[in-house]
């Protein structure tokens, strides 16, 4: 289930190849994570995303302790300004890594309850581009 | 003003058997009901027909509620063979309802799905679970809410032109649920308990509009999907042609026999093959199938008992191999006699065969699940009916105990169903088991009345003389005549 994952991924990756910014590289991530959320809780609702979202930040925290302090931090549905603030204190490449690996996590797991032509199928009409201007989006 | 009447379009649902059982189909527009307990199957008939019915321009949308968590649905039904990956946000959208349906407020429910059948344009809606739209309902709205909002989704589904079906386990048949009344085709799913055996059934409680199939039909749940075992139809009388004609005859691989029988089994008749364990009934089944390949007829058999095709003969078994003679094994469990029937006719049809065997009818009452051996008689008339609208003709063995006492013909009382009978019974002569058959009956043509002795060879029957001189043959244990003074067999009887 990797192509999906790198699709969404490659937005992120090309913005940190452009700026040192991890702040505005962790909104463009959580700005992604709300996109996703939006395509898939219309089919498997808002719960199932939650779920797997926080199952794949408990796997993802040990190559990533930086994503513990997300899992920690209890979570509504929808939310995901934690993920943000851990992230944006990261460096660039750090953001770009541990938000790569988390998409991914989240991906297999998604496709190992699905999958992999079904994931492909919902994960598709996750834009790959982010909205032009995500700042203006968060306020 | 026209007064032409309005066209009911009837759509194939995509489940084998269930358009036969509708009475022709679903009626296009119609809001329909899919009820029954949990685990009867409800989540995957929805999904069949909607990735029946569902195409590009009239799409099918999936509303899921409370109920079953969508990811585990996807999860599950993705393994039947009718769903199709690709026909996901395409022609199929799974729409969940989870947080509008968390407000409690039914309109908001009914707004939303609104919502998204104006925006998609959809040929089929399905609701499931309707029970768990109901739990997101405040008890203090009572039935009344829940009416209305049935009614209303009734009215703009219709409107809308979609085909609906609502998905629900809470219904029970006393229940006097306002959405029975409302609904156009109530499709009500079972499962029948009985010892160990578990039967499923599906009954079209309503349709509008058209003539159903009344009664429970059984139906299997494969990686296929859903099947419906419709009943085979045997309300058209015989055709001409295949009417059973006693005219033309069959023969059964052994010469004698033909001759006692008249000529050979006429075409179409059933024949009844009845005896004791060991006496030959399955030897002479395969000698009827042999001869027929022989004629260059196709056949099939039935097979209930477990055996190695080695042991049907090495004749029958490269007939089997060749394809010239069909085998219908069933080893599922709790079979029904529609299905057993659907299978065979499908076979025969298949085949175009002209000679059908059923060994055993012992086994076919095992095979059958327990809930169908109370009515055993008119299960085993339904099959024969069934076949003999196929035009084939049927040897059907049946192991009879040998009993001294009284002439039996079989098991069931269900002599007189068949067309034809040969018995066959172990006698004692001098120490010795033989074995005797005789032709009982055979409607409408001579026989032979003869007690004939007979044995079984390398090659199959060999059927002998009469057995002279005795008497008291049917009591297992003849004794010379008195009068007669043949030594037949060179031994005396004391």
């Amino acid at each position: 289930m990797q192509s999906e994952a790198l699709r969404i991924q490659a937005t992120i990756a090309d913005l940190a190849a452009i700026t040192d910014d991890a702040g505005h590289i962790a909104e463009v991530a959580a700005a992604t994570w709300r996109e996703i959320l939006a395509v898939l809780a219309k089919v498997i609702g808002p719960g199932g995303v939650t779920a797997l979202y926080q199952r794949s930040l408990y796997l993802t925290r040990v190559a990533y302790p930086c994503l513990a302090a997300v899992h920690e931090d209890s979570l509504r549905p929808g939310e995901f300004a934690a993920l943000q603030m851990v992230l944006s204190q990261q460096t660039s490449a750090q953001v770009v890594a541990a938000n790569g690996a988390l998409l991914q996590t989240f991906c297999d797991l998604l496709a190992n309850l699905l999958g992999v032509s079904l994931t492909e199928r919902l994960l598709q009409s996750v834009r790959s581009l982010p909205p032009s201007n995500p700042a203006a989006q968060d306020t | 003003m026209t007064t032409r009447k309005a066209t009911i379009n009837r759509l194939a649902t995509g489940v084998p058997g269930l358009d036969e059982i509708l009475g022709g189909g679903l009626p296009e527009f119609s809001f329909n009901l899919i009820a029954g307990p949990p685990g009867s199957g409800k989540t995957t008939l929805a999904h069949q027909l909607m990735f029946a019915l569902a195409t590009p321009e009239r799409p099918a949308l999936y509303f899921t509620v409370l109920g079953e968590p969508p990811l585990k649905m996807l999860r599950y039904q993705q393994q039947f063979d009718f769903f199709d990956s690709e026909k996901v946000n395409v022609s199929i959208r799974f729409i969940n309802l989870a947080d509008v349906t968390a407000t409690g407020d039914l309109a908001n429910v009914l707004g939303r799905i609104v919502a998204e059948v104006e925006a998609h344009g959809p040929g089929a809606v399905f609701v499931d679970s309707f029970r768990s739209l109901l739990a997101g309902q405040g008890d203090d709205q009572g039935v009344m809410g829940l009416q209305q909002f049935i009614q209303r989704l009734g009215l703009l589904m219709t409107s809308w032109q979609a085909t609906t079906f609502l998905i629900g386990e809470y219904f029970t048949e006393i229940d006097p649920n306002p959405v029975f009344t409302v609904a156009d085709g109530l499709i009500w799913l079972r499962q029948s308990l009985q010892s160990n055996s578990v039967v499923r059934k599906m009954e079209i409680m309503k349709m509008r509009g058209q003539q159903t199939l009344p009664g429970l039909h059984t139906f299997r749940i494969s990686a296929a999907g859903i099947r419906v075992f419709a009943p085979v139809s045997v309300a058209a009388p015989s055709e001409p042609s295949t009417a059973p004609r006693t005219d033309v005859r069959l023969r059964m691989g052994v010469p004698e026999l033909d001759q006692m029988m008249g000529g050979g089994l006429p075409r179409g008749y059933s024949l009844l093959v009845a005896g004791p364990s060991g006496s030959g009934k399955s030897i002479l089944a395969s000698s009827f199938l042999v001869e027929g390949a022989r004629a260059g007829q196709t056949g099939v058999i039935a097979a209930f008992e477990q055996r190695s095709k080695a042991a049907r003969g090495r004749i029958l078994a490269d007939l089997i191999d060749a394809d010239r003679v069909g085998v219908v094994e069933t080893w599922a469990p709790d079979l029904s006699v529609d299905e057993i029937a659907r299978l065979l006719s499908t076979e025969i049809h298949r085949l175009k065969a002209s000679r059908v065997v059923i060994d055993s009818l012992s086994g076919f009452e095992l095979a059958l699940a327990p809930t169908f051996r109370d009515d055993f008689r008119e299960s085993l008339s339904r099959l024969v009916s069934s076949l003999s609208a196929t035009g084939a003709s049927v040897l059907m063995t049946s192991e009879l105990e040998d009993r001294y006492t009284d002439l039996r013909f079989s098991p069931y009382g269900t002599a007189f169903m068949t067309d034809a009978i040969i018995v066959q019974r172990y006698i004692e002569v001098d120490s010795r088991l033989l074995r005797v058959l005789a032709v009982v009956k055979m409607r409408g043509s001579a026989h032979s009345n003869e007690l004939r002795l007979f044995h079984i060879d390398a090659d199959g029957i060999k059927i002998g003389q009469m057995v002279p001189g005795r008497e008291g043959l049917l009591g297992g244990q003849p004794t010379r005549e008195q009068k007669a003074d043949a030594p037949d067999m060179g031994v005396d009887d004391d």
